[in-house]
C-alpha cells in the first residue's frame, strides 16, 4: 500500500517537473555543487520539493537494522534522512565515506539527499560514484535514471533500464519503478 | 609512549577495520598528549609522529589517504632505522594495509612479504612477523607461498586459537584439508565454541569424504553453547548455518538438501545459506514449486539485506537465487534461460571478493554450472567450467569428480583418467564410500587393464 501511494506520488511529480523543467544534455554539470543550500536559479526555482520525483526504493530508508553493525556517521545519516534532513544527511554520509570510501551505498545516499536539495548535479556525480565502485548498484541505477528524466534524457535513462534488465534476471522493483517512470516520461513527451 | 600505545590500541586492524570518528578522535587526543609530554628520544618522536600521519584530520581526509601518510612515514622511519627490527615489522604491515583494493599484481603485499622473510630468518619466533606474513599470502595468487608460514605460526602463539586456526586460511585455499583440519582441530582444543573454525573442518573432511567425521563435527559443534564472553555476530551464525548445509551439498544429498530445517534467525545472510541448499534440493529433485517458495523466501531476505546496507551479502543471496532458479529452468524445459542463470551467477560470485565470515564459500557456483552444462549434454564446455573452478578452489572433491566425467564425455580419456585418478587420491583416507568413489576406481581398474593390455 505505502509502495502504491508512493508510487503514484511519484508518478505525479515526475509529471509535473517535466513540465516545468526542461534543460538540453549536459546542463546538470552547471549546476550549484554546494551541499549546504547554494543559490538556485532558473527553472529549479519554480519547483517545490515536493514535486520532485523521488523513487519507491527509498521509501524505508530509515530501517536500520541492529544487527547490522553500521559505522555512528553512516547510521546517523540514514536516520537523517529518515526524517529528511538533507543538509544533515549529506554532512553525516560525507563522514562516513571518509572512512569507507568504497562503499557504494554511502555514495547513493549521498546523492538522493541532494536530489532532494533539488541540487542535480553533486546527485548525478554521486549516483555514477555508487555505480563505479559497484557497477551491480541497483537503486543507483534506478535514481540517475529517475535523474536523467528530470534532465530531459529518457535515452540515458532507456540505458539505464536495459542495465537494470540485465542485472535483474530475477525481477526487481528498481527495474519496475523505472520503467513506469520512464513510460509517464514518455505519455507526457507524445501529449 | 603510553598514550602512543592508546592511539595504536585505537588504531585497531588496519587490514580489516576502520576506527569510528570517536575512536580516531580519542586516539588523535592520546598522540597529543604524547608530544605535549614530549618524547624522551628522536625515535620515539618519530613513533608518534608516524602515528599521527594516519590520525591527522581523520574528519577530512580519507581513509586511504591516511593510510598511504602513515605507510610513508613508516618508510622514512624504517630507512632512518635499518637495524630496529620493530620498525621494519610495523613498516611491513602498513604497506599491507595501504596497498590500493584494485591492484591485482600485489606490489605492496609482495614488497611487505619480502621485508617479513628476510626478518623471519633473523627471528623465527617473533609472532607478528609470521602472523603479517599469512596475511600478505592470503590472496589465491599469492597463496602457495604462504604454506610455509601457515605451518610455523600454530606453533609460535599457541596460546591464541585463532593463531591455531589462521594457518588454515591458506590450507583451505590451496587445498590442503588434512593441514586444514589438523590447524582447527587444534584451535577447537582451546575455543570449543570458535564455531568458524568448525566450519573449516567440517568443508576440509567432506573433500576428503570423511562424511561420519563431518557429521560428529558438526553435531559437536553445533551441541556447543557460546561461552557468551565475546561479542556474538553473524560470523557465527554463517557458520552454523554452513555446516549442515555443506554435509548434504558436498555429498550431492539433493533429498537430504531439500529436507533441510530452516530455522530463521536474525541474521538474513546465515538465512540465505539454508533457503539456497533447500531451494538447490528441491529443484534437483522435482519439487519445482518448493523451490520456488524457497527463491520468494530469499526475496525477503534479500530485501532486508539490502535495507540494512548490507549490499555484499545482497548481491551473495542474489547469486543463489539465480542458482536455484537455473536448475528449476532446465527442468521446466528452458536450458537457454538455465544457462544464462547459473552463469550469471557463477560470473558474479568469481567476481566478488570472499568474505572472512565465509572463507570458503558455500559451493562454487562455478561447479554447479559445470555440472548444469552436463546435464544438457555439453562435457567439452563442462570440463572448461571445471578445470576454471579447480584453478580458484583446487582440490576439491566435487570438481574433480566433474572434470573427470565432464572429459570422459567429451571423450577425452587422458583427462578422464587424471581426474577420476585425483578423486581416488584425494578419498584414500575417506570414511564413507560414496558412490563417486567406487565409479572412480572402476574407471581407474579399468584404465589400467586397457593400459596393461597395450603394452
Amino acid at each position: 500500500m505505502i509502495r502504491a501511494i508512493a508510487l503514484a506520488a511519484m508518478l505525479g511529480a515526475l509529471i509535473a517537473s517535466v513540465a516545468v523543467y526542461t534543460i538540453g544534455p549536459d546542463r546538470w554539470r552547471d549546476m550549484p555543487a554546494s551541499p549546504f543550500g547554494g543559490p538556485d536559479g532558473g527553472a529549479k526555482a519554480e519547483i517545490r520539493p515536493e514535486d520532485w520525483p523521488i523513487c519507491t526504493t527509498m521509501a524505508l530508508v530509515a530501517s536500520d537494522a541492529d544487527w547490522a553493525q553500521l559505522d555512528p556517521d553512516f547510521k546517523a545519516g540514514k536516520r537523517a534522512l529518515g526524517v529528511e534532513d538533507w543538509n544533515g544527511a549529506i554532512a553525516a554520509l560525507e563522514l562516513a565515506a571518509l572512512r569507507d570510501p568504497l562503499n557504494a551505498d554511502i555514495q547513493n545516499y549521498i546523492g538522493y539527499a541532494y536530489r532532494r536539495l533539488r541540487q542535480l548535479g553533486p546527485a548525478i556525480g554521486h549516483y555514477q560514484r555508487a555505480l563505479m565502485l559497484n557497477p551491480r548498484h541497483r537503486s543507483a541505477h534506478e535514481h540517475l535514471g529517475e535523474a536523467y528524466l528530470v534532465l530531459g534524457e529518457p535515452a540515458k535513462a532507456e540505458q539505464l533500464l536495459t542495465a537494470l534488465e540485465n542485472l535483474c534476471l530475477i525481477p526487481c522493483e528498481e527495474y519496475d519503478d523505472l520503467k513506469r517512470a520512464i513510460s509517464a516520461y514518455k505519455r507526457l513527451a507524445t501529449r | 609512549m603510553a598514550y602512543w600505545g592508546v592511539a595504536m590500541d585505537y588504531l585497531g586492524n588496519t587490514l580489516a577495520t576502520t576506527p569510528t570518528r570517536a575512536e580516531a578522535q580519542a586516539a588523535w587526543e592520546a598522540l597529543e598528549k604524547a608530544r605535549s609530554v614530549g618524547a624522551k628520544t628522536p625515535r620515539e618522536r618519530d613513533w608518534i609522529e608516524a602515528l599521527s600521519a594516519y590520525f591527522r584530520d581523520h574528519d577530512k581526509v580519507a581513509v586511504g589517504a591516511r593510510l598511504a601518510a602513515y605507510n610513508a612515514a613508516m618508510e622514512r622511519m624504517a630507512q632512518s632505522y635499518p637495524d630496529d627490527y620493530e620498525v621494519q615489522a610495523y613498516y611491513a604491515l602498513t604497506l599491507q594495509a595501504s596497498a590500493p583494493k584494485s591492484d591485482l599484481t600485489y606490489a605492496n603485499q609482495i614488497k611487505s612479504a619480502t621485508l617479513l622473510e628476510k626478518l623471519f630468518e633473523q627471528n623465527p619466533q617473533h609472532p607478528g612477523v609470521t602472523h603479517y606474513l599469512i596475511h600478505a599470502y592470503d590472496f589465491a595468487p599469492l597463496a602457495d607461498r604462504g604454506i610455509a608460514a601457515a605451518r610455523r605460526y600454530a606453533g609460535i602463539a599457541p596460546a591464541v586459537p585463532h593463531a591455531r586456526h589462521m594457518p588454515s586460511h591458506i590450507y583451505s585455499m590451496v587445498g590442503l584439508w588434512e593441514e586444514s583440519i589438523a590447524s582447527n582441530t587444534t584451535a577447537l582444543e582451546i575455543q570449543p565454541d570458535y564455531y568458524h573454525a568448525s566450519d573449516f573442518t567440517v568443508y576440509a573432511h567432506l573433500q576428503l569424504a570423511q562424511d561420519a567425521k563431518a557429521a560428529a563435527m558438526i553435531q559437536k559443534s553445533l551441541a556447543t553453547a557460546d561461552r557468551g564472553d565475546r561479542p556474538i555476530n553473524f560470523v557465527n551464525f554463517t557458520a552454523k548455518a554452513a555446516m549442515p548445509a555443506r554435509y548434504v551439498l558436498e555429498r550431492a544429498d539433493w533429498s537430504g538438501a531439500a529436507a533441510l530445517p530452516m530455522t530463521p534467525t536474525q541474521y538474513p545472510m546465515a538465512d540465505s545459506l539454508i533457503r539456497f541448499t533447500r531451494g538447490l534440493g528441491m529443484a534437483r529433485t522435482g519439487n519445482l514449486a518448493g523451490a520456488k517458495e524457497e527463491v520468494e523466501a530469499m526475496k525477503v531476505l534479500r530485501t532486508a539485506l539490502q535495507r540494512a546496507d548490507q549490499t555484499y551479502w545482497a548481491e551473495r543471496t542474489d547469486e543463489q537465487m539465480l542458482a536455484i532458479s537455473a536448475w528449476v529452468a532446465l527442468k521446466e524445459g528452458a536450458q537457454d534461460q538455465a544457462l544464462k542463470f547459473m552463469r550469471t551467477a557463477a560470473d558474479n560470485e568469481d567476481g566478488s571478493l570472499k568474505h572472512v565470515a565465509m572463507e570458503n564459500r558455500l559451493y562454487p557456483l562455478r561447479e554447479l554450472l559445470g555440472e548444469l552444462l552436463l546435464e544438457v549434454g555439453q562435457p567439452a564446455a563442462a570440463l572448461n567450467e571445471f578445470e576454471t573452478a579447480l584453478k580458484q578452489t583446487p582440490n576439491r572433491f566435487r570438481a574433480y569428480w566433474g572434470a573427470a566425467r565432464a572429459a570422459d564425455g567429451a571423450g577425452n580419456r587422458q583427462k578422464a583418467s587424471e581426474y577420476f585418478g585425483k578423486l581416488v587420491d584425494l578419498t584414500k583416507n575417506a570414511d564413507t564410500e560414496r558412490q563417486e568413489i567406487r565409479e572412480a576406481k572402476a574407471y581407474s581398474r579399468r584404465d589400467d587393464t586397457i593400459g596393461g593390455a597395450r603394452k
